[in-house]
Parts: structure tokens; C-alpha cells; sequence
């Protein structure tokens, strides 16, 4: 199981950069193979942290998590991410998704603020990219990308690496077409859904005759981790909240055509009540809405609790997801006595190793 | 006087990235100001090579040289050199031109491989750039750039130096109204040029209700010094050539300028000009062919580049400073040696021309 680190910055991080890149290197100290930088629009720049990230450490992999091909040309996001895998020698993940669920989007010609064709605007970019990093000559007239006569005048390494992050189903069959790393967004963490979503990996990868095993699939889960349990699963409410809006479609920017997973079983008082909440510019997720969300529902959104409860429930999720290979924590520290962001990280971080040591002595049989 | 490196990655370069990583630190060491990167499309990437510089580095500042208001949106931009300048603080330029003379454009909506008012262009994207460092929520319609609401979410530096190279005439005057520094991005040193430029610049400034010395003047010069004056002499015959071409408005882009007009004070034969601008590409060939450097006579070689052994480098140095003592920087166009030994070359090129900075240091200045 490989680990990532997601996704900073992001909303509440109003620290200096290089604490960003402080917490890359603690999380390869930690055992994290992996290090996602989020690319949210005016927050600190995801390529420039990306390379401070990579500069400064000496194992761990960095992946934009993710770009988009709308804003940043895609032609010259392959040059840019040639040239940190040049840099670091291979540890550079492009890691690429729609962006049509960002809040803050650039107005860009000629699209303005919409984002038409995402799994072909992700198809083309990707076609980009590889032929670009294979050195080819690339001209595309496409649905959304447009290229011309666009060739690296430097040696780029054509097996960089692609990750696309999916929900939806036709993003999921795409990654499954053409992804090194199938990132499965959803922070639903339902064992039953996550099959509903690799049967439409596999359903693409046999499009394009790709065998299971040939590529990684990463899950991702919210993970709060503490001594004090119960600051864990506190602080793990606000992204379970998010996860239920997400999953039931009631945020703002929710994917169109979304449908309700079927084993979806939030109170419908609970995801109405959740929805008045604007999580994009709350910080905060009200006391009264925490409530709202069970334990049982938490432990579906989440990954909340001491090291070692949550390294068995990864050990768990790994049984009765072996196809999965990795996991991206998106890490939310419990923040108690006023503690501020980043020292939230660097405590969460200590017990992120425990989980991660005991994650890894447990072998586990794959298919 | 402050010194600047350029310009990596350029044509001829094919060496890795941290390579120039390496070189920014030695420039650091020989007593460099200032290391700039270049930004050619599909090169390595500007803003990640001057992140890896900034971190490879301890004091020397490090700028685009340039980059453009259309290939990436002004707002990223903005945001991406604030980020820079946040891990290494007071350290980093962002350095802006038109993009309308590049040998390979980026496809970009809404206008394709045409780059229309680049002088506009210039001045939106700086606009939007130093608002968005103030903190301000920007939306802007402009002529070129359009943003809706972007706002930093973070705390930048405000006052994020902006240089602005220019060649003509309405670039130089917007460079001297609004730019922190303004960059004379002729590689044609004759003094009476300059002088011309400078008007230009100066032009602009009192438009804006500025004076002379509120903002440095950067002036790029083609310097090729060496141990060896006859290896000197001959690199620096690239450069020259490239030069005449971009001053004759002879070159596949400065044709298309409907601004430019060839200084009076160029005095090359036609004949060369005509044999440079059709035997030649600039833009794909990383040599001159020998017949046509041998066409490129000593004296117009001086009038285009400061080339020989150190002491005589400095000699020519100090006289531009002292005819031009408005300047305050000089950008240092070193000439592209063979691409396969690029990195060592300009470990010796940067080595000797520590040795001018020194020298130049120690001298008095006519006009101090």
C-alpha cells in the first residue's frame, strides 16, 4: 500500500510555504511514498510548491493533485512537469482532473468560468503530455485543447507518470483507460460503492486491453489521528460533511449528471440540514451540524481515531479492497487548546507513522 | 552597478535542469546580483527552474527574463511568483516583455499564435500582478486580460519587483511609467542608442510623475570574456549576429513589427545583413556557420558586444557605465557555447566574468 499525503494548501492554510514544504519532508521521515500539493486557484502556486517540495527531499514522489487542462496550458504543463521530474529524477506525478468542482475558477477564453467536455478536456491533455514527454511534435485541434507544433527542446522522460482523479463514471472508465494511477476521489468510503467504482475502472481498461494489475488505484479517505480520540473523530466531522454533500450531490459545483450512490444511507434531515453549511468559505463546521453525523456515518466518510484503530480499519479496507494500492490521506489534524494548522500537521504526522508501520508489517494477499 | 546572468534555458541547451541550478550558485559566488531564466516555450520551465534556483541558493536574486502576459494567465502568475517570493523572500523579479519576438508560440485562446497589443498586454498583466500582491480582489476587464474575483489566499510580498524589457519605443516609455525596473533589452550598446532609449524611458516616467532614480535601469549587453582573446572574439559572433538581425529588423519576428525602425547609429553592411537574415536561423541553429561569423568585421563586433580578455571587458564596461550613468545594472548576455559542453563552458564564462565584476568593482567611476 502506498501512501499520499493530500492536500495542501487548501482552505485554513495561512501559513508560509515553506512550512508546506517543511510538512513534504517530515511526511517522507514519516513513510509517506507520496506527496499531493492541491492546485485551488490563488492559493500558493502548485508547480512552484511542487518543485520546493521535491528539491527539498530526497525519496518521496510529488503529484499535483490535480491540475487542471482548462487555466494551464497543457502543453506547457508537460513542460513543467518534465522539468520537475528532471530535477528530482523521476519523482514528478502529473496528477490531472477536471476542475469543475472548484469554487474558485479562472476566467479563461473562451470558456469564462465553465468547464464544457471534462473527461475529453483530461483525454486530450493526457494525449499531450505523453506524446510531448516522447518527444514528438505535437499539433491537436481538439474538443478543448488546442496545441501547435509543441515539442520539448529538452529530453523529457516519456513514462512520467499520469494519475487522474474521478468520480464520476465515464472519469473513472477514462482513468481506467489511460491512467498509471486511478485516483478514486470519492470520500465515500463505503466497501460497496468503491466495487461500483472499480467495475468502472476495469470497464475501461478493458476498453483499452489493459490488464488489472497494470496500473494503481489509489482510494481516498478523510483521516483525522490522534491520542485523543475523540478530538479525532471531532475534527474528521467537517470533511465527512463534505464528503456527504459531495456524495449527494447537494454542494454547489456537484458534478452534472451526478447520481446518488445506492448505498448511500445519510438521514435526509441530516444531508438538508448539511447543505446550508458553505464549506468552501467555513473554516468551521458548525457544533449543531457536527452532531448531525453519527458515528456510524463518520466511520463511512472518514478514517477517524488513535493509530492503531485506523491502521485496522486499513487493513480491513485492504482485505475487502485488493485491487486498491494505495491510499491518499487527506489529513485533517484535530486542532485543540487553539493550536494552529501546521503544528496540527507535524503532531498528526507522528501518529500518521504509527498507522503507516503497522499498515505495513501486516501482509496482506492481493488477487 | 548590478549584475545580472542570463539567460538559461536558451537554444543549445540540452543539458538537465539542475545543471543550471549549479550555475546559479556559482554566479552567486563570482559576486552576480542577479541570476535570470529564461522563459522559450516548451524549454524547461521558467518558474520551476527559478524555484529550484531560489532553493539551490542563499542571496542572489532571481528573475524571469521574460516572460508574457498571454501563455499563462497574469492572475496564476501573480500567484506563482508570489509563492516564490514567500519561500525565499526579496529575492525573486518578475520580469515581463510582449512575448511577440519568441521562436516557438504557445497556442493560446483567444488569439492563437498572434500576440495583439503587446504594449496593453503588458501593462494589464502588471496591473493585475500588483494588485493581486496588495491583496486586492482583481476583476478586471481589459482590452487583453480578463479576471473575475481573483484574490490571493495568501499573504504576499507587495512589493514583488516588476521589470519590463523593452525594445520599443511604447514599451520603453510603459517600462518607465510603471516598471520597478526597466529593462533596455537592445543588445546594441552603442551610446548614442542608449540615449535614444533612455529618452524613451524617461518619457514615460514623467508621464507618470516620476522621477529619474526612483527605479533602476537594467541595460543587456552581449559579454564574451576569456583568457583567450581570439576564443572570446569568436563566441561572442553569434551573439553579435543575432543582434544585427533583431536591430536591422531583419529577423522572422522583428519583421512582423510594424513598430520597430533600425536604429541610425547601426552601421553594418547591407551585405551582411542580407546573408545573416537568409544563410541563417537564429531561432534552431546553435552556430553561426563560419563563413558568415567571418563576415562580422572587429569593428562591428564592437559596436554590438563588449568580447575579450577581462581587463579589456571591463575597459568597455566602465565606458558605457560612464556614458550612461543613468544605468544601474548591467544584464549579461552570455554567448551560447557548444552545446556539448555547455554547462562546463559557462563554468568558465561565469568564472571570468567574476573576475570582471571584481575588477569593475574596484575601479572608480568617471561620474560618481
Amino acid at each position: 500500500m502506498k501512501f499520499t499525503f493530500g492536500n495542501l494548501p487548501t482552505i485554513g492554510w495561512d501559513e508560509p510555504t515553506a512550512k508546506l514544504v517543511d510538512l513534504a519532508c517530515r511526511a517522507e521521515a514519516a513513510g509517506f511514498d507520496r506527496f499531493g500539493v492541491s492546485d485551488w486557484k490563488f492559493y500558493q502556486d502548485c508547480f512552484v510548491v511542487m518543485t520546493a517540495c521535491l528539491q527539498a527531499t530526497s525519496t518521496l514522489e510529488v503529484e499535483s493533485l490535480v491540475t487542471e487542462p482548462y487555466v494551464r496550458n497543457p502543453a506547457l504543463t508537460a513542460a513543467a512537469l518534465a522539468t520537475m521530474d528532471d530535477l528530482s529524477g523521476g519523482r514528478a506525478i502529473l496528477g490531472i482532473g477536471a476542475g469543475v468542482e472548484s469554487s474558485s475558477r479562472v476566467w479563461t477564453a473562451p470558456w469564462g468560468h465553465e468547464r464544457p467536455h471534462p473527461v475529453q478536456a483530461v483525454r486530450e491533455a493526457v494525449d499531450v503530455s505523453r506524446r510531448m514527454w516522447r518527444g514528438e511534435e505535437v499539433t491537436l485541434d481538439g474538443t478543448v485543447v488546442r496545441v501547435h507544433q509543441a515539442r520539448l527542446s529538452f529530453k523529457g522522460r516519456p513514462d512520467t507518470r499520469i494519475m487522474i482523479a474521478a468520480r464520476s463514471q465515464r472519469m473513472l472508465q477514462l482513468a481506467g483507460e489511460l491512467a498509471d494511477i486511478v485516483h478514486l476521489a470519492s470520500f465515500f468510503g463505503n466497501v460497496g460503492h468503491h466495487r461500483d467504482n472499480l467495475a468502472q475502472v476495469r470497464t475501461g481498461a478493458e476498453r483499452a486491453g489493459r490488464a488489472s494489475g497494470s496500473f494503481e488505484i489509489d482510494i481516498s479517505l478523510p483521516c483525522s489521528i490522534s491520542r485523543d480520540r475523540d478530538a479525532a473523530r471531532t475534527a474528521a466531522r467537517r470533511p465527512a460533511a463534505i464528503g456527504i454533500l459531495w456524495t449527494s450531490a447537494q454542494d454547489e459545483y456537484a458534478l452534472k449528471g451526478w447520481r446518488r450512490p445506492s448505498q448511500f444511507s445519510v438521514p435526509p434531515a441530516v444531508v438538508a440540514a448539511l447543505s446550508g453549511w458553505n464549506f468552501r468559505s467555513q473554516p468551521q463546521l458548525p457544533h449543531e451540524l457536527a452532531q448531525l453525523i453519527s458515528d456510524d456515518i463518520l466511520d463511512e466518510y472518514a478514517l477517524a481515531g488513535t493509530a492503531e484503530e485506523c491502521a485496522e480499519r486499513l487493513v480491513n479496507i485492504q482485505q475487502r479492497l485488493p485491487e486498491v494500492t494505495g491510499l491518499r490521506i487527506y489529513a485533517v489534524p484535530p486542532l485543540t487548546d487553539g493550536k494552529l494548522l501546521y503544528d496540527g500537521y507535524v503532531d498528526m504526522l507522528a501518529e500518521m507513522e504509527k498507522m503507516i508501520a503497522i499498515v505495513r508489517a501486516r501482509p496482506v494477499s492481493r488477487p | 552597478m548590478r549584475f545580472t546572468f542570463s539567460n538559461l534555458p536558451g537554444i543549445g541547451w540540452n543539458e538537465p535542469a539542475h545543471k543550471i541550478v549549479e550555475l546559479a550558485r556559482l554566479c552567486e559566488d563570482v559576486g552576480f546580483d542577479r541570476f535570470a531564466v529564461a522563459d522559450y516555450p516548451f524549454h524547461l520551465d521558467c518558474a520551476t527552474v527559478m524555484t529550484a534556483c531560489l532553493l539551490g541558493t542563499q542571496r542572489i536574486v532571481v528573475e524571469s527574463l521574460v516572460t508574457d502576459p498571454y501563455r499563462r494567465h497574469p492572475s496564476l502568475t501573480a500567484c506563482a511568483w508570489a509563492t516564490m517570493a514567500d519561500l525565499a523572500p526579496g529575492r525573486v523579479i518578475l520580469g515581463l516583455g510582449g512575448g511577440v519576438e519568441s521562436g516557438s508560440r504557445v497556442m493560446i485562446e483567444p488569439w492563437g499564435l498572434e500576440r495583439p497589443h503587446p504594449v496593453q498586454a503588458v501593462r494589464e498583466a502588471v496591473d493585475v500582478c500588483k494588485a493581486m500582491w496588495r491583496g486586492d480582489p482583481v476583476t478586471f476587464k481589459g482590452q487583453l486580460v480578463r479576471t473575475d474575483n481573483a484574490q490571493l489566499k495568501f499573504a504576499a510580498q507587495p512589493d514583488i519587483p516588476v521589470l519590463i524589457a523593452a525594445r520599443g519605443r511604447r514599451m520603453l516609455r510603459l517600462a518607465g511609467e510603471i516598471a520597478d525596473i526597466v529593462h533596455l533589452a537592445s543588445l546594441f550598446c552603442n551610446i548614442e542608442h542608449q540615449r535614444d532609449n533612455l529618452a524613451h524611458v524617461f518619457e514615460g516616467a514623467q508621464r507618470a510623475g516620476r522621477a529619474a532614480g526612483e527605479f533602476e535601469i537594467d541595460a543587456s549587453i552581449t559579454v564574451s570574456v576569456s583568457h583567450s582573446r581570439a576564443q572570446a572574439r569568436r563566441l561572442a559572433r553569434r551573439t553579435a549576429a543575432q543582434t544585427i538581425l533583431w536591430m536591422a529588423g531583419a529577423e522572422t519576428y522583428s519583421r512582423q513589427r510594424t513598430d520597430w525602425t533600425p536604429p541610425t547609429q547601426l552601421n553594418v553592411p547591407e551585405d551582411v545583413i542580407r546573408a545573416l537574415a537568409t544563410r541563417w536561423n537564429m531561432w534552431t541553429d546553435p552556430e553561426l556557420p563560419d563563413e558568415l561569423a567571418a563576415m562580422i568585421s572587429d569593428d562591428v563586433l564592437d559596436q554590438l558586444t563588449v568580447a575579450g580578455e577581462p581587463d579589456e571587458c571591463v575597459r568597455q564596461l566602465r565606458r558605457l557605465a560612464d556614458n550612461l550613468p543613468e544605468v544601474t545594472g548591467f544584464r549579461i548576455k552570455l554567448p551560447p557555447p557548444q552545446p556539448v559542453r555547455a554547462a562546463e563552458d559557462y563554468k568558465e564564462a561565469i568564472l571570468a566574468m567574476g573576475e570582471v565584476i571584481q575588477l569593475f568593482g574596484a575601479q572608480p567611476a568617471l561620474t560618481a
